[in-house]
């Protein structure tokens, strides 16, 4: 490129540009040297700008051409680009160098702000004005180029321009599906569309990763869905579902990782969800939540699984494999079981690696109904225990009473009624699930507690809540024998109404000591509805320094 | 040009209706015609595959008023080169990660077939690139065109690119100051 060099001047324009890295094409350096020979005025500031300019690529300048001549007709191509382009050219460059040309000139002044990856992601938001054809045209504009995401929300709105209907939700499914999309999101959040939509998935979303569909009416795979029709597909949520037709997807699904549901209404026909069809099951966190429908859980080849969250008014009896090692456990059942320890405490594998323990304190209640249930178990132990709780009790129920108070005689009258649909309503569920942490620990004494003491406790609780002694722990200590929650690091309460039978566990882990590093109580309504949110804890009972 | 001519009839196959040829004849604005493989046409460029799926392609010519005959050379040949050397399903297939990059980094036979290019041949293919909507050969072009302007300053990127600086000295330094952090290692 410096053949061309010959005066002085030139030679130093030519080494100017030498110096560039990788100037755009030799061409254009030479003759951008010729021409800046010419030019010994150049702006004192940035010397580059106007001084030198090249004519572009057939019509070399000739020689005698003024100057300023020239300066116009050379064409300045990039900056003519349309402004996308522009976009596109500056996400491909670091950002520095995106910065830098905002100082080029004023047609790039500001543009590296708006400076964004290729747009991969589409975040759709339809309101009822919006014209449904108008948004299938946008999508049609955009071509069917790879999708990392698609989101399409429905909102609620009155005087539609009209409806988007199922038939332009299939449309944007099979637009998503088109363009390969990693992760598809659906909302409903249009109330009366959402009841009567009906979602029939299309075949080809082979690179599908998350899937997640919110407030949706009936959802169908398809029967005609080959084993591997979600070749990729690692996360499903699906929230406010009036049906699915989950065997369909989880058969197609042999990827899957993670199964979030959350109030479905109907999940198959027979209630019965079969998490882990596929012979090598990746599953690793189960989340079966207020689908109350729901009456059984197969997950017996999820050996992977580590997290198992499951709330429910009803009882549904689930299957885990004995290998899977739990390490986070959420539980609040809160239907009528009257055996709760053949039927579903033992169903939980090995406790050693759990970390996180999350029980609706709920189930610590004793419903009088449920007597007969647990009665079996000794009773030797309350008449000891009996004493001691009151004691027990105090400091525990100071800190939690406070917020309780309030509360507690409500949820109690509620108890009783049992029915299914409140949360108070738990009768069984509460006495439960404190089993199935202290079963696991051990089983015997925890039933005499709630079974027995209950009714004790509460009248004194009831009396005078927040003035009492404070507590001697010793006397649990003797009894608690070393059980596997070793790893065990956060338990967590919800509902925490500082009854005895819950001072009892929480002075369980106390005492236990080994494994809590917090013991959170929470107390507020509805949270276990919640839960996704870790649980709101509102409250710490105790910080526990194993 | 040359057709491939298993992927044309697997094309055939599948649209019988359609098509009785496997190839598509564009013209330019100054009037050549080319002839490009009509798979590689509906594949690479979503207004040919428009044009194609609408049955307003013209067979003695498609009018692209738009793209000068170099251009439209250019694209021809890249679709062409495109057909023959990568197999279709590359480009269609996806990775399972996440987070894959929606950009993927050209080829070397793409890096090839643009570093070849004059500067205003490539600022004509970028446009009609654009025109015709074939999103991989925006890619590959832009991508080139950032390549040119990576690690320059600003006096150097507009010599590369002739652009004006129209901004007033005191302009200018503001813009230094406000972004100062950008120029340090100037």
């Amino acid at each position: 490129m410096h053949s061309h060099g010959g005066s002085g001047s030139k030679r130093q324009r030519s080494d100017e540009v030498a110096e560039q890295p990788d100037a755009g094409s030799l061409r254009i350096d030479a003759e951008t040297k010729c021409r800046a020979g010419k030019g010994p005025a150049m702006a004192p500031l940035l010397p580059g700008a106007s001084s030198l300019k090249k004519r572009r690529v057939g019509g070399v300048a000739q020689e005698g051409e003024a100057k300023s001549v020239a300066e116009e007709d050379e064409e300045d191509r990039i900056s003519s680009l349309p402004e996308d382009l522009r976009l596109r050219i500056l996400a491909l460059l670091p950002l520095t160098s995106a910065i830098r040309t905002g100082a080029l000139s004023t047609r790039w002044r500001a543009l590296w702000v708006r400076r964004w990856p290729a747009p991969s992601s589409l975040d759709l938001h339809h309101l009822p004005m919006d014209d449904p054809d108008r948004l299938l045209a946008s999508l049609e504009r955009r071509g069917r180029r790879r999708l990392e995401r698609f989101a399409l929300t429905l909102h609620f709105g009155r005087q539609p321009h009209r409806y988007l209907g199922d038939k332009d939700i299939h449309r944007c499914l099979d637009y998503a599906a088109a363009c390969k999309v990693e992760e598809l999101h659906v909302d409903i959040s249009y109330h009366w569309v959402s009841i009567s939509s009906s979602l029939n998935f299309p075949p080809g979303f082979s690179s599908l990763v998350r899937l997640s569909l919110l407030r949706v009416g009936d959802v169908s795979f398809g029967y005609s869905l080959g084993s591997d029709a979600f070749p990729a597909l690692e996360i499903i949520h699906i929230h406010s579902a009036r049906s699915v037709d989950l065997d369909d997807l989880l058969s197609a699904s042999p990827r899957l990782r993670t199964l979030d549901l959350r109030y479905c209404e109907f999940v198959d026909d027979l209630g019965a969800i079969y998490v882990s069809p596929v012979r090598r099951c990746h599953l690793r966190s189960l989340t079966v939540a207020e689908c109350n429908r729901i009456t059984k859980i197969h997950a017996g080849r999820a050996c992977g699984l580590r997290s198992l969250h499951l709330s429910s008014a009803l009882f549904p009896t689930y299957k885990i494999p004995s290998t899977a090692l739990l390490e986070d456990l959420y539980i609040c059942l809160r239907g009528h079981n009257y055996n709760p320890l053949k039927h579903w405490i033992k169903e939980f594998p090995n406790l050693t690696n759990l970390k996180v323990l999350t029980i609706c304190s709920i189930a610590l209640r004793l419903p009088t109904s449920s007597h007969d249930t647990v009665a079996g178990n000794s009773s030797e132990a309350v008449e000891e225990d009996k004493p001691a709780e009151v004691s027990e009790e105090d400091d525990p129920d100071e800190v939690l009473s406070k917020e309780d108070e309030p509360d507690e005689e409500l949820s109690e009258e509620d108890e009783t009624d049992g029915d299914l649909s409140e949360e108070d309503e738990t009768d069984g569920d509460l006495s439960e699930e404190d089993e199935t942490e202290e079963e696991l620990l051990k089983e015997e004494r925890v039933h005499e507690y709630m079974l027995e003491e209950r009714p004790y406790y509460e009248d004194v609780y009831d009396e005078d809540p927040l003035d009492e002694n404070v507590p001697q722990e010793e006397q649990s200590e003797e009894d608690v024998p070393e059980y596997g929650l070793n790893n065990l690091m956060i338990a967590r309460m919800m509902k925490f109404k500082g009854q005895y039978h819950e001072m009892r566990l929480v002075s369980f882990f106390v005492e236990e000591g080994s494994c809590s590093q917090e013991i959170a109580t929470s107390r507020s309504q509805g949270a276990h509805m919640l839960w996704s949110q870790n649980c709101c804890v509102s409250g710490k009972l105790h910080q526990m320094l194993g | 040009m040359e057709v491939d001519k298993g992927k044309g009839e697997a094309e055939e196959t599948r649209k019988v209706a359609e098509a009785d040829r496997d190839t598509v004849t564009l013209k330019s604005s100054d009037g050549k015609l080319f002839e490009v493989s009509k798979e590689a046409a509906a594949r690479l460029s979503t207004v040919l595959a428009g044009m194609i799926a609408g049955g307003s392609i013209d067979d003695n010519g498609t009018d692209l008023k738009q793209i000068g005959s170099e251009a439209l050379e250019n694209v021809v040949d890249y679709c062409n080169k495109h057909a023959n050397s990568i197999p279709s399903a590359a480009l269609i297939s996806s990775s399972i990660s996440f987070n894959t990059a929606p950009f993927k980094e050209p080829e070397e036979w793409e890096r090839k077939f643009v570093d070849r290019l004059s500067h205003d041949a490539l600022f004509d293919l970028v446009e009609a690139a654009n025109f015709l909507g074939m999103e991989r050969l925006l890619d590959v072009t832009c991508h080139k065109i950032s390549e040119m302007m990576k690690g320059k300053s600003p006096d150097q990127i507009r010599e590369v690119f002739n652009i004006k600086n129209d901004y007033t000295k005191e302009e200018l330094e503001e813009i230094r100051q406000e972004l100062a952090w950008a120029f340090y290692d100037d």
